[in-house]
């Protein structure tokens, strides 16, 4: 463990010394082969040396910055493996999951939203459990509130929190629901019924 | 992708004998960027070889600026259509012989 540390000077030494008869001998070599290039190289300014650990800089700060950006990723998906088709069904049947699935508060305590929820959220919730393999996390327990979890991170998003979408749940809402049962206010005709055509300069409205 | 031929040199090989003389973290890079640097030369060595005297220049300017561009092994497949398989072959007998010179000294 202290070597991981501290190293062991002799050895390294030593393959320090074979390693550079190497690099040596390469670069000897090359210049011998093909005497213009040493030319090229002082007209250019070139660093045959330099190119390669250059490269090797970008690869690193690549790497660092693929895995801050993978974070995001990481915290939001649990562990689990799914085949491609499995995957590709998922996205067809994918919606967004209400909050009884996300565990945090109960649909049934809104009213006029049970029946809404009864049929859909029932079907959809076999159908998800069907499709995902058992992993680590939903193993043992199977327990809803392990189901609501793994639900929850399929967003990227805390379990905790419901996903966000158009601003639905600000106020409450799920897409597609209207809480005011058809008497919400229309949105008003679509602006070709009003009979607006920019491309005649704008005179007629 | 550092260089456009690092696909066909790995280095796994021998950073894995490397692992096994307990080096610190920075003795082991030390050692791993040497064993590069001398395979890069050895590639370049092939990769002149396959290319005329009149090329040169244009392929070191062109590899200084853009060392990652998969055009320059276009580039050289265009003169030699054999050029991945020298290359390759080129870093393994320069891998063999520093894992033969690396065997002398004792983990």
């Amino acid at each position: 463990m202290l070597s991981k540390i501290f190293g062991s000077p002799t050895k390294f030494e030593s393959l320090r010394n074979i390693l550079s008869n190497h690099e040596q001998t390469s670069t000897q070599n090359l210049h011998e082969t093909h005497p213009n290039v040493k030319n090229i190289l002082e007209r250019h300014n070139i660093d045959l040396a330099a190119i390669r650990r250059r490269g090797v800089r970008v690869a690193t700060a690549a790497a660092v910055l693929g895995a801050f950006l993978s974070i995001p990723f990481l915290i939001g998906h649990p562990k689990y493996e799914q085949l491609p088709n499995q995957a590709q069904e998922q996205s067809h049947t994918a919606k967004i999951p209400d909050r009884q699935d996300l565990g945090v508060a109960s649909s049934s305590q809104i009213p006029g939203r049970q029946a809404a929820h009864a049929s859909t959220s029932t079907t959809h919730h076999k159908q998800q459990n069907e499709n995902v393999d058992p992993s680590p996390h939903l193993s043992g327990s199977g327990s809803d509130n392990e189901v609501s979890k793994f639900h929850g991170h399929m967003y990227g998003r805390s379990y905790m929190a419901p996903p966000k979408e158009h601003g639905y749940h600000d106020l409450g809402l799920h897409r597609g629901e209207d809480r005011s049962q058809g008497k919400a206010e229309s949105p008003g005709p679509h602006p070709e019924e009003l009979g607006v055509n920019h491309s005649e300069g704008g005179n007629q409205t | 992708m550092s260089v456009f031929y690092d696909h066909l040199v790995g280095l796994d090989d021998l950073h894995s004998d490397l692992a096994q003389y307990n080096l610190s973290f920075k003795e082991h890079y030390v050692l791993l960027n040497q064993i590069d640097s001398a395979l890069h030369h050895e590639v370049l060595n092939v990769i002149l070889l396959v290319l005329p005297v009149e090329h040169h220049e244009h392929f070191l300017v062109q590899f200084n600026s853009r060392p990652a561009d998969q055009a320059l092994l276009s580039f050289l497949r265009s003169f030699d259509p054999q050029i991945d398989g020298k290359i390759k072959e080129t870093a393994e007998r320069k891998k063999a012989k520093i894992k033969e010179d690396l065997k002398k000294v004792k983990k």
